[in-house]
């Protein structure tokens, strides 16, 4: 026996057993498995442009409140984590909440959307889904919920057309790309994404993307959550949700060269949205053109955009109405975790519609 | 030579990220001289990239100082009468050793600096075989 540790022979080999009967029966579990069947709330595509769909989700209260939520999403993962399952899904938590809710699924990005620049996504895709938006409820003003990326884009949008949006909601968006923990920042700073992204013919694999994130924690991801999982393999519930998230987390489109390469050098490497520098197409971004009640949420765990990434935001725009809201997770967790959705819904319901 | 498509430039990434966490240096050669490999298999292996040394050294840095952490975890537990007394539990506590070592290894401002040039030595050798 080693001295610092009561790990002995006779208990090694009981546990490896052990072990070894979980994998076996959960590969039995695995093998036993159906597609999972459609998780998502019920939703119709109601806009197209290129690529691009925004979906009006069927309300599930009702009366639903009469100013719809508009989600605008990252472009380096798809949307779905937002709605994966029926008990663990934001999007249901806030129809359930009374909302009426949008989504904008900015779609793969195909020979023809690699040239696609920040303004293309902003200016146009975006601008383009908040009128639809506004139109078909003949209000001037509707509210807007970014998330991660999609955050980060919301502020820009409501900067630069600020009379469209009537409350903004920002969830674990960076704002300030240089905070000492910003571990995705570390790794990129140093990085020619344009040779990158040029070398790739013209855009970035998703692949790439997910080989990223794994490295900025690749003990705990290529490993850990493997060993993991054996414990719970027996349980199929707790084996389909582990699958989906898994086909969620390795299912990320490709990116637009331009658009990447612009976000990497102005935002990772400039930090510019934070010192009003940034550009999307030829206006810059002014912060203090933002005047809405603002919420920011954040996750006090996020591995990927630090909380202080996030509350950078306090006092960076001209809301009076500004207010955050810390989350006890992780970035993905915000979405998934169980209970979780319920609260950050029903906490976001609550502010928008001041009850 | 043509972009690689999807599942290459995954699988490679894949590659360098087991490759750290493995500290294999010839695995992270072969990530960026893979474009070579199929054509000139029968040549001799080139001396490793210095960036890929560096960045090796680094890792291998941040690998000592999560076994040291480790270590010093369990003895302040054997010290405790709480010793580890399951596989499990030492690999959970290596994990939770080993992300934070590699945590201070992703702010250290000479990784970063490492990983743009590892990024531009695979970018050089992508480029010179479509040039040869």
């Amino acid at each position: 026996m080693n001295p610092t540790t009561a790990i002995t022979a006779e208990s090694l080999l009981a546990e490896l057993t052990d072990y070894l009967d979980k994998l076996s029966r959960g590969l039995d579990t695995l093998a036993r498995l159906d597609a999972p069947p459609p998780a998502g709330a019920a939703r119709e595509a109601v806009y197209r442009r290129a690529r691009v769909t925004l979906y009006r989700y069927q309300p599930l209260h009702p009366q639903p409140r009469p100013v719809p939520l508009l989600i605008c999403y990252a472009l380096v993962n798809r949307p779905t984590v937002l709605d994966l399952q029926p008990e663990r899904s934001l999007i249901r938590s806030l129809l359930v909440a009374g909302l009426q809710v949008y989504l904008v699924d900015w779609g793969d990005v195909g020979p023809a959307e690699r040239g696609l620049t920040l303004a293309d996504y902003i200016q146009g895709h975006l601008r383009a889904c908040v009128d639809y938006v506004r139109r078909r409820h003949r209000l001037d003003a509707i509210d807007l919920l970014g998330v991660c990326q999609g955050g980060t884009f919301s502020l820009c949008f409501t900067a630069l057309y600020p009379s469209r949006i009537r409350k903004l909601v920002t969830m674990v968006a960076p704002v300030d790309f240089h905070t000492p923990d910003n571990h995705l920042t570390s790794l990129t700073r140093h990085m020619d994404v344009e040779r990158l992204v040029a070398r790739c013919g013209g855009y970035l694999p998703g692949a790439w993307l997910n080989g990223l994130f794994l490295f900025l924690n690749p003990d705990r991801l290529l490993g850990w959550k493997y060993i993991d999982l054996v414990e719970r393999m027996v349980d199929e519930q707790a084996l389909r949700d582990f699958l989906r998230l898994e086909q969620w987390i390795f299912d990320s489109p490709d990116l637009a060269g331009p658009a990447l390469v612009q976000f990497a050098r102005d935002c990772f490497q400039g930090n510019a949205l934070l010192h009003g520098r940034l550009k999307i197409g030829r206006r810059r971004v002014d912060l203090t053109r933002i005047t809405q009640p603002l919420l920011n949420i954040y996750a006090e765990r996020d591995h990927l955009v630090p909380p202080a990434a996030s509350r950078a935001l306090a006092g960076r725009t001209a809301s009076r109405a500004y207010r955050e809201l810390g989350f006890r997770g992780g970035h993905v967790g915000i979405y998934v975790s169980r209970g979780a959705s319920e609260r950050i819904a029903s906490a976001i319901a609550r502010w928008l519609h001041g009850d | 030579m043509s972009a690689p498509s999807d599942g290459d430039a995954g699988i490679a990434l894949l590659d360098l990220a087991w490759a750290a966490s493995s500290l294999n240096l010839e695995r992270v050669q072969a990530w960026l001289t893979a474009p070579e490999a199929t054509q000139q298999a029968a040549a001799p292996s080139p001396a490793p990239p210095p960036a890929a040394l560096r960045w090796l050294a680094l890792l291998q840095q941040s690998r000592l100082q999560a076994l040291q952490a480790l270590q010093a975890r369990l003895a302040q537990r054997a010290a405790a009468g709480q010793p580890v007394a399951r596989l499990r539990e030492l690999y959970d506590l290596w994990v939770e050793c080993a992300e934070q070592a590699h945590a201070r290894l992703l702010c250290n401002p000479e990784f970063s600096r490492t990983c743009g040039e590892l990024l531009d030595t695979w970018l050089a050798s992508a480029s010179s075989t479509e040039t040869a």
